[in-house]
């Protein structure tokens, strides 16, 4: 009897274990896919550098032994200067994670990364005196590939400012060019802009987001480029038919804008614009991935006041989503009053009543009869 | 062979065209082709390279991977007066019925005017057809553009930069414009430590880059006495007369850059007058101290007298344009700052204080379309000469130098300034070789160099009224020391667009081919 309870007392053990195990197991994969955008990176980064092997950065002198042609004071001096140059390599820590259209993590994104630092390899020898000033700056170009939940992470690595040069998968589009850059500075001091999205680049729970586009199903669609002449001093209407280009009568077209040239209280050139969408309306678009033209959200105009104060927010390009012959045609416009006396209008729409703007190379529509058949059909009565 | 892919810039495109005949004129093993060159003034030569590109195009100048092909070619030959370059017919490409193509690529040996034919001729035998004639002049690059200077050396002390400059013994002298496109004229001005030779070397390639962009005007090069100074390690602590960071040698050019100001500015009331509001200026680094205060010291009341103004990599104090955005790197409290701040608060008048550059975008004229002045800070927040614990942060930081002295007397309370112990320097307007001084060897900087002043918190503005990130994409300047003039030290195939970039700041790029 005592053996028997025995074994159950080992089964029930055994069991419980077991059972343990295959909760755990269950709950670490249902957390996985459930992740919230605050989860933290999976997996470690680092970049082999050759004689780099921790942070903080090495600051060492005793290896070097002062050669007798230089005197003493002179040696202090370049030791001095060596463990300056040497301290701009701070701990880099870098936190990003790649995500798509819906917010769904990216794996397998590809980031090209440029870290600026100085050679510690060029500091190693006595002779480093002997080399032009600059010639201590060696960047290093690197790739990281994100995880399971869009994670990527760069850490144990020294420089002074890490570059993100590239984004890109397949089966997905990238609109990243480049242009982020995050500073790792000798007092410990990072990127100064107050930039949420950049200082997330230094949170491990946070990071910053990347975006990609997934491709998906693809429609035709008409690819536009007009360039409208203006009368830069004038209180003209300028109308755009996206089928056929600028537009002698004004009261028509699918788009159409309008200014003023004029001065501020204080005497400075100022210009008010109004844009319109005269069968459906327009929103201004900031999307990076403009292939998606939202369902609500238009207005017949929207009105602009250009004040040159030089800043980006005052950039003489706009980006227009627009609904066009009463919802027949989605459109994404740029409107460009940059130069030449003229408005660069461009993009493109779909002619078949759909929001899908998500370009395809291979179904752009190129033939003129179509195209010519199209305006008629969805042109408003 | 050609030496490099840098190389490639000093070549031009020649093709030559057949029409209309029957193939076996070329084709046939019995014939050749046999160019000729004829002089007509001087005697000029020229080597010439089958084109890599099939269709002779321009990628040896745009494509690394083109390039290579281009310089991994062998001479065709060397034209020149009097001998035939003779050629198989198999050279030929036939690009369609009866039309065949000898795309070549070449450079000039020799300077003058000659006139270029081509024949169709049997081996040994004489020609049987001949090409219409060409005409081609050749000129070494330096006789393409102007050189002014005020100092042609890296000698000349402040105190004797003439008032005027003068055109170089090797300069061009130009003529009244023969083309439209010849009323627009582009000004550059040279940087610190940089020799006359280097100084001409870094205006050809300007020159080539905006040519080979398709720029036909005029352009002019303008040097100012820049000292030099080997850059080493070494030199930072030597013992020399340059004392501790090579600031003398630094300060003292700077001086020289400010100093040059007046016969710049000069000089540009002169080109206004034969290119009327025409004139693009163009400065790199230190040079857009002279350039800017050329500028600033253009009559307000006068128009324009500069159509565009690009400063590049800008050595100058970014509180100098704009006392309001600029990241303050440095303040009163900073340990060791012992002058006051003279860039963002220079007494214009005895009652009122403002940048010291006041007035320099009235020079400029103003974008009908943007409503801004024309002026462009070219910048990049990397840039290892601007921005670097070595370079202009650490002359910053040391001033004043050995032998100057900014001092706060308890009982005044305004700052004063001595040359020694015995000659005073006075910060006003009306004794601008006072203020120069004072600038160039006293006063500290609380904010960064223009060139690199920019990020992504602070837009300089307010006497500069656009910005182009150099260092971000299609540009991508980076840290390294070479990169504070990468459009010059690196090829033309990474760097070309930031020359199309300043030809879209000139608003020059109407007409030409998006590169």
């Amino acid at each position: 009897m005592r053996r028997v309870a025995v074994l159950v007392f080992v089964f029930v053990v055994v069991a419980g274990c077991v059972l343990l195990l295959i909760q755990r197991n269950s709950s670490e994969s249902k957390k996985d896919s459930e992740l919230p955008e605050s989860s933290t990176p999976q997996t470690t980064t680092v970049v082999a550098i050759p004689g780099e092997t921790s942070a903080p950065p090495r600051i060492e002198t005793d290896a070097l032994v002062r050669p007798y042609s230089i005197p003493e004071d002179k040696w202090n001096s370049l030791m001095a200067m060596r463990e300056r140059a040497l301290a701009r390599n701070q701990p880099v820590e870098f936190y990003g994670r790649v995500l798509d259209q819906d917010a769904h993590p990216v794996e397998g994104a590809h980031l090209t990364f440029k870290l600026h630092r100085v050679d510690e390899q060029m500091f190693a020898t006595t002779n480093f005196f002997q080399r032009e000033m600059g010639d201590e700056i060696k960047p290093l170009s690197f790739e990281v590939v994100s995880d399971r939940q869009g994670w990527v992470q760069v850490k144990g690595v020294t420089g002074f400012a890490l570059d993100v040069i590239r984004l890109e998968k397949e089966g997905y589009l990238s609109r990243y060019s480049g242009g982020l850059m995050v500073t790792y500075e000798s007092n410990r001091r990072r990127n100064t802009s107050g930039d949420i999205s950049m200082t997330n680049a230094f949170n491990p729970t946070k990071g910053y987001i990347f975006h990609l586009w997934k491709k998906g199903p693809t429609e035709p669609l008409v690819r536009f480029q007009f360039n409208v002449p203006v009368d830069l001093f004038g209180t003209n209407w300028y109308a755009v038919n996206l089928f056929r280009g600028a537009e002698i009568n004004v009261p028509g077209g699918d788009f159409r804008f309008w200014f003023l040239t004029t001065n501020d209280v204080n005497g400075n050139p100022t210009r008010q614009f109004r844009f319109e969408g005269p069968d459906g309306g327009l929103q201004l678009d900031r999307n990076p991935y403009p292939y998606e033209a939202p369902l609500e959200g238009y207005s017949p105009a929207w009105d602009w006041l250009y004040e040159p104060r030089g800043d980006a927010s005052e950039a003489l390009v706009k980006r227009f989503f627009i609904r066009a012959r009463g919802g027949k045609i989605y459109a994404h416009l740029t409107w460009n009053f940059t130069r030449g006396s003229a408005a660069n209008i461009s993009g493109y729409f779909n002619p078949n009543g759909s929001r899908n703007l998500e370009p395809d190379p291979e179904k752009l529509m190129a033939d003129a009869e179509e195209i010519r058949r199209l305006d008629e059909v969805t042109h408003l009565k | 062979m050609i030496d490099g892919l840098r190389d490639l810039e000093d070549f031009a495109r020649l093709h030559f065209r057949v029409e209309g005949l029957p193939g076996n004129l070329l084709t046939n093993a019995g014939r050749q082709i046999r160019i000729y060159l004829t002089n007509l003034t001087g005697t000029p030569s020229l080597r010439l390279f089958r084109a890599a590109e099939a269709t002779g195009g321009t990628e040896y100048l745009t494509s690394t991977t083109i390039g290579n092909a281009q310089v991994g070619q062998a001479a065709l030959g060397v034209l020149t007066n009097g001998t035939a370059l003779a050629l198989a017919g198999t050279q030929w490409n036939s690009v369609a019925s009866n039309r065949f193509l000898l795309p070549t690529i070449f450079e000039g040996i020799s300077t003058g005017r000659c006139v270029i034919v081509f024949a169709i001729a049997s081996n040994a035998g004489p020609d049987v057809a001949i090409s219409r004639p060409f005409y081609l002049e050749l000129h070494r690059v330096s006789q393409l553009f102007e050189h002014w200077t005020v100092g042609d050396d890296t000698t000349t002390e402040w105190n004797q930069i003439p008032m005027q400059a003068t055109n170089t013994l090797d300069s061009v002298v130009f003529g009244p414009p023969q083309t439209p496109e010849e009323m627009d004229y582009i000004l550059y001005a040279n940087d610190w430590r940089r020799l006359p030779w280097s100084r001409r070397a870094f205006a050809h390639t300007a020159y080539k880059r905006l040519w080979h962009l398709g720029y036909r005007g005029r352009f002019g090069l303008f040097t100012w006495p820049t000292d030099y100074t080997t850059l080493t390690f070494w030199n930072f602590v030597a013992p020399t007369e340059e004392g501790t960071l090579n600031r003398q040698n630094y300060d003292r050019s700077e001086q020289r850059a400010w100093k040059s100001a007046a016969a710049l500015n000069r000089l540009l009331l002169r080109l206004n007058e034969l290119y009327p509001t025409r004139v693009r200026v163009y400065a790199h680094s230190l040079g857009n101290v002279a350039m800017s205060e050329a500028l600033r010291r253009r009559n307000p009341n006068q128009p324009p007298f500069v159509f565009a103004y690009v400063a590049t990599q800008s050595a100058s104090v970014a509180h100098a344009y704009d006392a309001i955005n600029p990241e303050v790197v440095r303040n009163d409290f900073t340990p060791l700052m012992t002058t006051p701040e003279m860039y963002a608060a220079f007494p214009l008048s005895p009652n009122i204080t403002g940048v010291y550059f006041t007035g320099m975008n009235s020079a400029v004229t103003t974008d009908s379309q943007s409503l801004q002045r024309r002026t462009f800070n070219f910048h990049n927040e990397v840039d290892f000469a601007l921005n670097s614990s070595f370079a202009w942060p650490a002359n910053q930081l040391l001033k004043p130098d050995i032998g100057w002295y900014s001092l706060l007397p308890t009982t005044t309370k305004q700052y004063v300034f001595w040359r020694g112990n015995n000659y005073r320097l006075y910060l006003s307007v009306t004794n601008l070789d006072h203020v120069y001084e004072i600038y160039s060897h006293i006063a500290e900087a609380r904010s960064k160099a223009l060139g690199c002043s920019e990020d992504d918190a602070h837009q300089v503005r307010g006497e500069i009224r656009n910005a182009v990130d150099l260092h971000d994409p299609p540009f991508s300047f980076g840290s390294e020391g070479y990169e504070h003039s990468a459009q010059f030290n690196s090829i033309n195939m990474n760097r070309r667009l930031y020359w199309w970039q300043v030809l879209t700041a000139f608003s020059l790029t109407d007409g030409l081919p998006q590169p």
